[in-house]
């Protein structure tokens, strides 16, 4: 499964059970991010070990776009099955910040800030 | 749904029985539940606005921070630009106080920005002058001022007067405009000029020394000029014309050409006893006098005077004989209205003797290095000289050679008769000379047309050595025409030889 356009790209690996996203995620409202929710809810039924989010390479993620992030969080919290882990990028200025607040959301989140 | 399902089953319960304990604390459990269900849900909605609105924070200030430092960078560039460009660049804001000024500007300026009160006070703070002058820049002429008032506009004529040295520059000055079309800047862009003012100087004096140059270049061939027509006055253009030259100046020692030309020799009869009746003043006045009337006599016969020697003229005619005929007749007629001025104002008339000859002729330049002179070398002009000499015998006033009279295209149109036959001198041929008496008043001239005939076998006769019978036709001459001095030395001659004979 994947998602592909000139700005951004989301790939999801089923081995390792990670989604990757990379470029610049600008969408508009939920209606734009449905897809990508539709995508990482998928992978949410599918797995049932661990989820890994791989966003070192989203230079940009506006502010729909992590409010998507947060409810997938949550969603995968209920689940209380799965486990979760994040990967960040310290360069890249807004992850530190905003991947911190998905903690919240899910304490037992594994944030990586490689 | 849930709740209000709830609550119907419970009042169901009422009306029908008393709930159970158990079945209460069940369902107070379940709203407990519930109650916790929705805290969560609160809580993780509070966080999830949060995170959003911390997300959104984060990247506001982000997306600012690297708008700044994007624009902060492009400044950066621009003002590097401004300060590599090799012209000075200087900035006014709208209110007119100096805003910026690059590195060649202040180098120009010699200061950059300085407070400003005014801007009526700019020329004077930075000691911009008229060029060339000690008057101030009259400010609203600054382009940089004039772009204030929104006008483009360039001046040349200004000069920075630094503590060192005086920097002429070339200003140019344009408006920058806000959104609304108001002058926001002013911006001026100057120019060191000093090596173009320099050029320019450098021309106009070059274009000066040209002038000058020219000028005095046109000052020595108008001296040349002049030179050669003072020169024509001594030698005759027509001589340097003929040794192929325009002027005097070309003209080398020894140049030299041959040509045939009549040659013309006039003379003052008994000029030494008249002359020492008169003041040297006076001896040259009237020669001026008469060389002057002779003159156009053969210039307007395509003649030209060789030379003057003392009252006598040489002059050459180059064309044909006949110029030199007609001259010698004109030159005549012209005495005659001489004679007659000087004969009212109580003068003597005087008489002259012309002599013509044709022949080659030798033009050339002699002298030294230091004197040089025009002259012809011939026997042409010896015999011409002669035959001026033998008028005075003959008692007529122009006589012309065998070889003159041979080249005249047609001897018909002149009265023209046999003279003398005269020996060349050194040579052993004879020549003919000829009278020709076009001049001769008229009664003369036609007395000795009548007589022509019988004068001409008179002639013959003498010729032949008939002495006899030439006296008596010399005779009948005389007769009607007795003032004929030719028939009367003829007629005297013709006796000498026949009593001569006589004696033998």
């Amino acid at each position: 499964m994947k998602i592909k356009t000139e700005q951004y790209r989301i790939c999801y690996d089923r081995e390792t059970a990670t989604v990757s996203f990379s470029g610049s995620l600008r969408l508009s409202g939920p209606e734009e991010y449905q897809p990508i929710a539709q995508l990482l809810g998928d992978v949410a039924d599918a797995e049932t070990g661990k989820i890994t989010l791989n966003l070192q390479q989203l230079e940009f993620l506006n502010s729909s776009g992590i409010s998507m992030l947060s409810k997938f969080i949550i969603e995968v919290r209920k689940k209380a099955t799965v486990q979760m882990a994040v990967q960040g990028s310290q360069s890249i200025a807004w992850q530190a910040k905003s991947l911190k607040n998905l903690q919240r959301l899910m304490p037992a989140l594994i944030l990586e800030l490689l | 749904m849930q709740l209000s399902v709830c609550k119907g089953a419970s009042s169901r319960v009422m009306l029908e029985e008393q709930p159970s304990r158990e079945q209460l604390l069940l369902e107070i459990e379940r709203l407990r539940q519930q109650v916790e269900d929705l805290k969560e849900e609160k809580a993780d909605l509070e966080i999830l606005l949060e995170t959003t609105a911390e997300h959104s924070d984060t990247l506001t200030s982000e997306l600012q921070d690297l708008a700044l430092e994007a624009v902060r960078e492009g400044e950066i560039k621009l003002a590097q630009f401004l300060e590599a460009i090799p012209i000075g660049v200087a900035v006014l804001d709208s209110l007119g106080k100096p805003y910026y000024v690059n590195r060649a500007g202040q180098q120009l300026l010699g200061q950059g920005i300085v407070p400003l009160n005014t801007v009526e006070n700019l020329s004077e703070v930075y000691k911009i002058y008229v060029a060339g002058t000690d008057t101030i820049y009259p400010f609203e002429n600054l382009p940089i001022v004039r772009a204030l008032r929104g006008e483009t506009s360039t001046a040349e004529d200004m000069e920075v007067h630094q503590p060192d040295k005086k920097v002429p520059i070339e200003g140019w000055g344009t408006p920058i405009f806000d959104e609304d079309g108001k002058v926001a800047f002013a911006i001026a862009v100057l120019q060191d000029i000093t090596e173009r003012k320099q050029a320019e100087a450098d021309r106009h004096k070059f274009i000066y020394e040209l002038s000058e140059l020219n000028q005095s270049l046109e000052n020595s061939l108008d001296a040349e000029s002049e030179l050669t027509d003072a020169y024509g006055r001594f030698v005759p253009h027509q001589f340097l014309n003929l040794l192929g030259y325009e002027s005097i100046i070309d003209v080398n020692l020894g140049d030299q050409v041959q040509e045939e030309m009549s040659v013309l020799f006039a003379d003052i009869r008994d000029f030494t006893a008249l002359s020492e009746t008169m003041t040297p003043q006076e001896n040259f006045n009237f020669i001026n006098a008469y060389l002057s009337r002779m003159e156009p006599a053969i210039t307007s016969n395509s003649g030209f005077i060789d030379k003057y020697i003392g009252d006598a003229i040489m002059a050459l005619f180059s064309n044909c004989a006949d110029d030199a005929v007609k001259a010698g007749i004109a030159m005549l007629n012209i005495l005659t209205g001489y004679n007659q001025h000087r004969q009212s104002v109580g003068y003597i008339p005087i008489q002259i003797g012309i002599g013509i000859n044709t022949g080659s002729l030798m033009l050339g330049t002699v002298g030294g290095n230091s004197r040089m002179d025009s002259t012809v070398i011939s026997d042409a002009v010896n015999l011409a000289s002669r035959i001026e000499g033998l008028t005075k015998n003959y008692g007529v006033p122009l006589l012309i050679s065998q070889a003159t009279f041979e080249r005249l295209r047609n001897p018909a149109d002149y009265a023209i008769r046999i003279v003398d036959k005269v020996q060349v001198k050194g040579k052993s041929q004879f020549v003919t000379v000829y009278e020709v008496f076009d001049a001769e008043p008229e009664k003369v001239r036609s007395a000795k047309l009548e007589n022509l005939p019988i004068y001409n076998e008179a002639m013959l006769l003498c010729d032949r050595k008939e002495f006899r019978e030439a006296g008596k036709l010399f005779e009948e001459c005389l007769r009607t025409n007795p003032i004929d001095p030719v028939a009367r030395i003829y007629l005297k001659r013709c006796r000498d030889w026949r009593s001569l004979l006589k004696g033998i």
